[in-house]
């Protein structure tokens, strides 16, 4: 009797256990993502010293206008099916159009170097806000052997008196 | 020792029960968020081309990711078809090719085996087109010259005047701020001409529906 007890104990445990597993990775939604701040700023923005990095995020510094790009690369992501939508998370008080927070997903092939845009995402799209977060969706077939992929984070003002934030991108899906 | 025999005969009974209750567990069973919206419902959204009227930042719970539903979706119309693989121009760059000039040539084989180009993206490449040009000539970037439009995008032959201008060839696919290029962009690496300037192709996907832009 104490086996059958042992047994139907252990038994109980493993369901439990994988099908605690399963419900987890249904609920994953995210592929890949990175603050502002983890992307790489593009030569220009380092040597006119228009940025600054604060929590995570990247902004002007407090008395520079202009673009300023950072590049974030993608890294691949076994564990979680193909992605399908880009995310944006930003702050813009501008309602001016050439004020804004960009992000465009782009491919790579390792081998020719030609460069593919897949989707690409605006702050101008919304009216001004504070910190929010913007989702679009796209179709790709991710092919990390025949591609890199990486997002082109774009922010731009034109005075000082607005604010324009990159405060992260994510590719992920949508719950089904 | 009959009851150990039993014991032992119902634990792998035990076991497949438990393997079965698994198996014919739905993914995600006990773990439906609360707030999502069905995918059809949520890309009805998208496909409306409208953003949800209400621009208050939301209160999300920290422990997951916002859905489609809870984020403001933007751009309704690129909603994953602009994207279609049948395009040949997008074919040519999903293809895989390892040589550059190579597929230089296929991609330009390809925009000019496609037929006439007709739809209202048309002229709004036309225009993107002159932003492009006007960017390049700005920027002291060299020169922008039209390849043309057919059924499958237009093309343009951007010249640098050294490799340092070819830098920031993202930059080209929208330079400014007109909104992305939604049917999707390809660009070719800076390659050397004869006489040693280096140059890109850019093209510009048409739409699938050419009714579109």
């Amino acid at each position: 009797m104490k086996i059958f007890r042992t047994c139907l104990a252990v038994a109980v445990f493993l369901t439990a256990t994988i099908a605690g597993a399963r419900g987890t990775l249904a609920d994953i939604n995210n592929y890949w993502s990175s603050p502002g701040a983890g992307c790489v700023p593009v030569d220009d923005a380092i040597q006119g010293d228009l940025y600054l990095v604060a929590a995570g995020s990247v902004k002007h510094d407090s008395d520079s206008t202009g673009i300023v790009i950072v590049s974030c690369p993608i890294s691949r992501n076994a564990d979680v099916t193909n992605p399908t939508d880009l995310y944006l998370s930003f702050a813009d008080s501008s309602t001016t159009a050439n004020n804004y927070v960009k992000a465009t997903l782009w491919k790579k092939n390792r081998s020719t170097a030609t460069v593919t845009s897949l989707a690409s995402i605006t702050s101008d799209s919304f009216d001004p806000v504070g910190d929010t977060q913007a989702s679009v969706f796209f179709s790709h077939t991710f092919d990390f052997n025949l591609n890199y992929y990486y997002i082109y984070g774009e922010f731009n003002r034109t005075t000082t008196s607005t604010t324009e934030t990159l405060q992260g991108v994510a590719l992920g899906f949508e719950f089904e | 020792m009959t009851k150990t025999r039993l014991a032992l005969a119902a634990a792998p009974v035990a076991l497949l029960v438990a393997v079965l209750l698994v198996v014919t567990l739905p993914p995600g069973h006990g773990h439906e968020p609360e707030t999502t919206r069905s995918v059809p419902e949520a890309r009805a959204l998208s496909d409306s081309g409208l953003r949800p009227s209400g621009l208050e930042k939301r209160e999300r719970s920290a422990s997951r990711p916002p859905t489609r539903a809870e984020t403001r979706t933007a751009h309704g119309d690129n909603d994953g078809r602009a994207l279609l693989s049948g395009n040949p121009i997008l074919v040519v760059a999903n293809a895989g090719y390892t040589n550059a000039s190579e597929e230089r040539e296929s991609l330009l084989e390809a925009l000019r085996r496609s037929g006439e180009p007709s739809g209202e993206w048309v002229r709004a490449a036309a225009q993107r087109i002159d932003d492009i040009r006007t960017f390049v000539e700005d920027k002291s970037l060299g020169e922008a010259a039209e390849v043309g439009c057919w059924a499958a995008g237009c093309g343009v032959k951007i010249t640098f005047k050294d490799t340092h201008s070819t830098s920031r060839l993202e930059l080209l696919a929208d330079p400014v701020n007109h909104g992305a290029w939604r049917p999707g962009v390809v660009i070719t690496s800076p390659a050397d001409d004869s006489d040693g300037r280096p140059s890109s192709y850019l093209f510009l996907v048409a739409p699938s529906d050419p009714r579109s832009r």
